[in-house]
């Protein structure tokens, strides 16, 4: 059976449609007299239209209407997480800036009178530390003008 | 109905559900569900997990249909984001073997599935589907699948796969050699006329 055992490679390889029994060409001409080589293309298609008719017919257990179910309340689950992710961050933001808001003046109160200490934080030089220092018996009066960028300091004995 | 009828048809519920008109969604998910799942079985070769992973696509088509253009067609789409949910189930189960023992541990339990199997295509379908997924690679499986059995051309399947329809043609002829290598030897007779 030389003949058959060349044909054996083009049986593994070949379309389906050339392995049908009406096929024609050299192969087809084999198949039509060889009863081995029929067999077992036979086989064969019939093995493939088995595995067909077998996922085919696999269905999903769970109804498409359950699922669809299923796959809304799973959709709406993770919007809710998502809602959380971005809220969480954002209220610890807005927490940490009103904390931060109404710390207490970074101006260090030690080493400066009182009134050294107004005068800073009214020329908004919190925390740069202050630009004057009054005398101990000396007391001061900030004044405020029209033009934002000057303000009058008086130092008075 | 054509595929073309089915293509225009999609294409009007996939422009209804993105205008976010009520049930259009629903009603794309419902025609191609039992697709879902088939495309999602073959990728993991278990029918629970298969499950799981429809339920995955599902998700995503609720969140990412509104972001679908129409550069690639809605089967194409879709199968992609099937791959990817079956990708992503395959890195936190553990993956490609463990399916493949379940299905031949399921061959041997009293369990819903392989009874659907005998009943339906006997125990030649089983045998056959069982050398379907022990003996063929994941992406083998989905050639063979997508050309042999669901009759996609192979520039379709190309599309689908991401990959060249050379590639899909090599793919198809590995996958029937070593399928139909299997059945011969399932059949000793049938091959020793042949040695």
């Amino acid at each position: 059976m030389t003949d058959c055992t060349t044909q054996r490679d083009w049986i593994l390889e070949a379309d389906p449609e050339a392995l049908k029994l009406n096929a024609s060409g050299e192969h087809g001409d084999h198949l039509a007299k060889c009863p081995e080589c029929r067999a077992l293309v036979d086989e064969i298609l019939g093995a493939q239209a088995a595995l067909r008719e077998t996922l085919d017919s696999v269905a999903p257990a769970l109804d498409v209407e359950a699922a669809l179910v299923r796959a809304r309340e799973a959709r709406r689950a993770t919007q809710r997480r998502t809602r959380w992710q971005v809220a969480l961050p954002l209220a610890a933001a807005t927490l940490g800036g009103v904390l931060l808001m109404n710390r207490p003046s970074p101006v260090p109160v030690s080493g400066f009178d009182p009134a050294t200490v107004r005068a800073a934080a009214a020329l908004g030089l919190a925390g740069a530390g202050p630009l004057v220092r009054a005398e101990s018996h000396q007391r001061v009066a900030v004044l405020p003008t029209e033009n934002p960028n000057i303000t009058v300091i008086w130092f008075m004995e | 109905m054509s595929g073309s009828e089915t293509s225009s048809s999609d294409d009007l519920l996939i422009r209804r559900a993105q205008k976010g008109e009520p049930g259009a969604l629903e009603d794309l998910i419902r025609r191609h569900y039992g697709l879902i799942h088939r495309w999602a079985l073959v990728k993991t070769g278990d029918a629970d997990d298969a499950e799981d992973v429809t339920q995955r696509v599902l998700i995503q088509l609720f969140k990412k249909l509104g972001s679908f253009r129409g550069r690639s067609s809605f089967k194409s789409w879709l199968h992609r984001i099937t791959s990817n949910a079956a990708g992503e189930f395959h890195r936190r189960q553990g993956a490609r073997e463990k399916a493949v023992s379940k299905w031949d541990e399921k061959q041997g339990r009293e369990s819903a599935e392989p009874e659907v199997l005998r009943r339906i295509g006997g125990s030649e379908a089983v045998e056959v589907a069982r050398a379907f997924f022990s003996e063929l690679p994941e992406r083998l499986r989905e050639v063979f699948d997508l050309v042999e059995l669901q009759g996609y051309t192979a520039t379709e399947a190309a599309e689908m796969l991401v990959m060249s329809p050379s590639t899909v043609r090599v793919h198809l002829l590995r996958a029937r050699r070593t399928l139909r290598t299997r059945i011969m030897e399932q059949h000793p007779a049938l091959a020793e006329d042949f040695s």
